[in-house]
């Protein structure tokens, strides 16, 4: 015993060095410890050296030369090993010997991922301690070197984490080029397969990338994150890889080329004719619009209107009595359209809505997307004053069910649409002449609901100002505006978000956005800048004179439920992002890979089988070897 | 031709020693006893498995498709990969050092023997034991598996067992080693387990640590590779690193052996 402890003292150095490394690479500060552990085992390996040479003639014994020998075969002997090993570590042939192969990745994953020209990076970020499964991106890496994945420590690697704008532990980021994309927030529920993993790389792949334009000057919610704001809207569709910036029409004077959408939500003031215009040459083009129109105010837009036989009754609002607050109507009736397919009948919720009517003209196909419950009606603002109660007057009100949002397409050929053109300038003068004498007694008939908002909007406003700049100012927006929904409409709303809860967290944390711009100062550079970066898709259907062009168009009679705050509650989220989407005619088909599953396989064991199983195993075998032992006992005696 | 006569030579003196004395069986009955224990609870118990599937079928759940027959597998393997850990040690620390007490190791370090076909005679030896002990698991999987809806098919289960034998190869090659450095067997033993004790670390390190170290890590973890291969992927990786252990195991060994006759003249 005496002379092993001699002999292998230094096997102790060895264990202190290794301990010392591997504290001083686990911990995230360099820890006294660590550097302790490698003083004491470089000063044991020393000493032992030490001892060794003052024995006489060490160096001249044999034992001392085998002795090297030895260390030096052993040391080529494991360098040759871990070459080899690095060797099949890199050229690694596996099969996969599962009958439904769920350990291989599917043949479009393959595809995509040995089509990788530059580098494409995973980034997970986790916390210490984290079981991290890697197995899947392991498998992605083995087939393109160009595929990469890193792991980060929140903690540790604050840098990158801010430059990821990490928001959660186990978030996963997909980086190519510049672009940088979240895919999901890993959770114990929410694993990362190869479906969403695949399906994110080619959407960063795509080079193009969609244009969203928010028109903007006119009062309309600001797209940074700010009182009744979009950002959330604005962020979503950034996750989703889109494009979105703000237009100011009266200064910009056009509608760049390649606009995707044209969104105008929530205007607050009329818009010029000169802007009206642009708007209609762009439809006209083949254009998308997406208008979100409030109540009471007038647009200016009625030439559009007209044009697509759309009828608006600005001075009416929606009341559902069958919810808390009789101005949010809760919807859950949805026209037959890819918008709305899987929507069933899950809930979505306006504020302060007017509903859409619309006539039959030539060429225009209109579907109600959003419709409200027979119970509900529009209340005529004008009959409204401040001591009667609110009711259901045949003569003045408008019976529901009533339309909240429509969708119309419009398929014409360009002569027919200058046609149009000329008609409508004629047209234009006897709008203009309503439109003041209805305006008046909308103003006066306001609600108390608008004071209530404006109350609230107060309070928000110095919340927001403490903290402008974070990202924090995002949630607390969010949170602060869903105070006053559930205020408006405790009950009821309550109910609500406990029965689709599920649905509507879904696309929010698939979708989050990275990209999101500093806050704007003043509309005009921000344009400058922006129109820079936005160089791409070309609108195809315009140089081709005689084709039929497709214009479409989607009106609601509620801006609110887009903004901030709403937009996150039941499917408002889902009725906006939609209607984008359809509206940008983005054939987006997410590769079909089927999930990965296991045979579906019982054993059906007879009680006889399984007693016979357990009979073998805790008995019959056992027995025999403790007889075996006793008998060889026995036979040594 | 001779080699090959010497290492069975020495591989069935080995084998008979295992089974002509007591202490293997007192071993193997605790293993048996065991791994039994550890089959009737994952499969057949009120809480195994065919029990839980059941219960969660009866409440109407809808399932996503299970194969119970690998998921059991997979279980069972995993139990056995830490089990084996703690009985590995003990079958391997007679190897050298019962040959150093008792004086023998001269005779074969002197004899016209390879040290290498003595250690590699010596492993099979042991290996052979080791796999007689996991014999009964076959049964037993042939009367359950026998009974699957549809059939089961064989590939998955073969590489488990192979991943097993793996697994016990590399421990017993590196306890052969460690039993070639010293003449106490209990010493053997118990440095044996520290070096099990470390390659499970390893296993839990790789886990936590990111970059190029953990991965180094995780692809030399003899666990993480043994469970490779049960889950039913066939990796050359990992067949090479268990591969890598075993000769590395016989090499240190023939070397230890070596330089124990060079100090004797």
């Amino acid at each position: 015993m005496k002379t092993f402890l001699k002999k292998y003292f230094w096997c102790l150095g060895i264990v202190f060095i290794v301990a010392g490394l591997i504290s001083s690479l686990l911990s995230p500060t360099q820890s006294i410890i660590s550097i302790i552990l490698l003083i004491l085992g470089i000063i044991l390996i020393i000493g032992w050296l030490i001892y060794l040479s003052n024995r006489a003639n060490f160096w001249q014994r044999r034992s001392t030369q085998t002795g090297t020998n030895a260390l030096i075969s052993t040391l080529s002997v494991i360098v040759i090993i871990s070459l080899l090993n690095f060797l099949s570590f890199r050229y690694v042939f596996s099969l996969d010997l599962t009958e439904t192969k769920v350990f291989t990745l599917s043949p479009q994953t393959t595809e995509i991922v040995k089509n990788l020209t530059q580098p494409l990076k995973v980034w997970l970020f986790e916390d210490q301690g984290y079981k991290k499964d890697t197995s899947l991106l392991e498998e992605y890496t083995k087939y393109n070197d160009n595929f990469q994945f890193e792991l980060v420590d929140i903690n540790k690697n604050i840098a990158v984490t801010q430059k990821f704008k990490v928001k959660n532990v186990g978030d996963i980021f997909i980086e190519y080029n510049d672009k940088r994309q979240k895919i999901i927030t890993l959770n114990p529920e929410m694993q990362l397969t190869e479906i969403t993993l695949t399906n994110a790389i080619s959407k960063i792949l795509q080079d193009q990338s969609y244009l969203i334009y928010f028109i903007q000057g006119h009062g309309e919610p600001a797209l940074t994150v700010s009182d009744g704001g979009m950002s959330q809207a604005k962020g979503t569709l950034e996750g989703l890889g889109y494009t979105v910036n703000s237009l100011v029409l009266a200064s910009e004077n056009k509608i760049p080329d390649d606009c995707d959408v044209l969104i105008l939500a929530g205007t607050k003031r009329k818009l010029l004719d000169s802007e009206i215009k642009l708007i209609q040459e762009y439809v006209n083009k083949g254009g998308s619009l997406f208008l979100l129109v409030e109540p009471e105010i007038k647009t200016g837009l009625e030439p559009i209107f007209k044009e697509w036989g759309i009828e608006l009754n600005l001075n009416h609002i929606i009341i559902d009595p069958s919810t808390e607050q009789i101005v949010t109507p809760i919807v859950s009736f949805y026209g037959d359209h890819p918008i709305t397919e899987n929507f069933n009948n899950d809930i979505s919720i306006y504020d302060f809505a007017t509903p859409i009517g619309t006539t039959s003209v030539e060429g225009i196909d209109a579907i109600a997307l959003v419709t409200t419950n027979e119970e509900t009606w529009a209340e005529n603002l004008e009959t409204l004053t401040e001591n009667t109660a609110v009711s259901f007057d045949p003569n003045t009100d408008i019976p529901g069910p009533l339309d909240l949002g429509v969708v119309l397409t419009r398929l014409q050929s360009e002569t027919e649409i200058i046609k149009n053109n000329d008609k409508k300038s004629t047209e234009e003068k006897p709008n203009n002449d309503n439109k003041t004498t209805e305006e008046k007694p909308n103003n006066d008939n306001k609600t108390t609901e608008e004071k209530l908002n404006n109350d609230n909007k107060t309070t928000e406003e110095k919340l927001n100002n403490d903290n402008k700049t974070t990202e924090e100012k995002l949630n607390n927006d969010s949170k602060s505006t869903e105070e006053k929904l559930n205020n408006d409409s405790k009950s009821t709303e309550e109910k609500l978000n406990n029965d689709s809860k599920s649905t509507e967290e879904k696309p929010n944390n698939e979708n989050e956005s990275i990209e999101e711009k500093p806050k704007e100062t003043s509309p005009k550079t921000e344009d400058k800048t922006e129109e820079n970066t936005s160089e791409t898709t070309p609108e195809t259907q315009e140089n081709k004179p005689e084709k039929m062009i497709e214009s479409r168009l989607i009106i609601f009679g509620d801006s609110t439920f887009a903004t901030d705050g709403w937009f996150e509650n039941q499917l408002n989220g889902d009725v906006f992002l939609n209607s984008v989407k359809w509206l940008i005619n983005d054939q987006e088909n997410p590769l079909s890979i089927r999930p990965k599953e296991f045979q579906n396989r019982r054993l059906n064991l007879t009680p006889f089988e399984s007693t016979m199983i357990t009979l073998l195993a805790l008995v019959l075998f056992p027995l025999l070897s403790v007889i075996l032992a006793m008998f060889t006992w026995w036979k040594r005696q | 031709m001779v080699v090959l006569n010497n290492i069975i030579a020495i591989f069935r003196k080995e084998l008979q020693g295992y089974f002509t004395s007591p202490l293997p069986y007192i071993i193997t009955t605790v293993f048996w006893l065991m791994s039994g224990f550890f089959f009737w609870v994952l499969l057949l118990s009120p809480f195994g498995m065919i029990q839980d599937i059941n219960a969660q079928e009866q409440m109407g759940s809808p399932l996503p498709p299970i194969d119970i027959a690998y998921e059991f597998l997979r279980g069972f393997f995993d139990v056995m990969g830490s089990l084996v850990l703690f009985i590995l040690p003990i079958l391997s620390m007679g190897l050298y050092s019962e040959e150093k007490k008792q004086g023998t190791l001269e005779l074969l370090a002197t004899s016209p023997l390879t040290n290498w076909s003595v250690a590699v005679g010596k492993l099979l030896g042991v290996l052979t034991f080791f796999i007689t002990m996991i014999a009964p698991f076959l049964l037993y999987e042939a009367i359950a598996f026998n009974t699957a809806e549809p059939p089961i098919s064989f590939p998955v289960p073969l590489l488990a067992h192979l991943a097993l034998i793996l697994l016990a190869a590399s421990i017993l090659s590196l306890g052969m080693f460690i039993s070639s450095l010293t003449d106490s067997s209990i010493v053997s033993a118990i440095l044996t387990f520290f070096v099990v004790l470390f390659l499970w670390i390893i296993d839990i390190l790789s886990n936590t640590v990111s970059g190029t170290f953990g991965e180094i890590l995780s692809h030399i973890s003899l666990l993480n590779n043994y469970n490779t291969l049960v889950k039913g992927v066939f990796d050359t990786s990992s067949i090479i690193v268990f591969f890598s252990y075993i000769i590395l195991g016989i090499f240190l060994t023939a070397q230890s052996v070596e330089t124990f006759r060079s100090q004797r003249n």
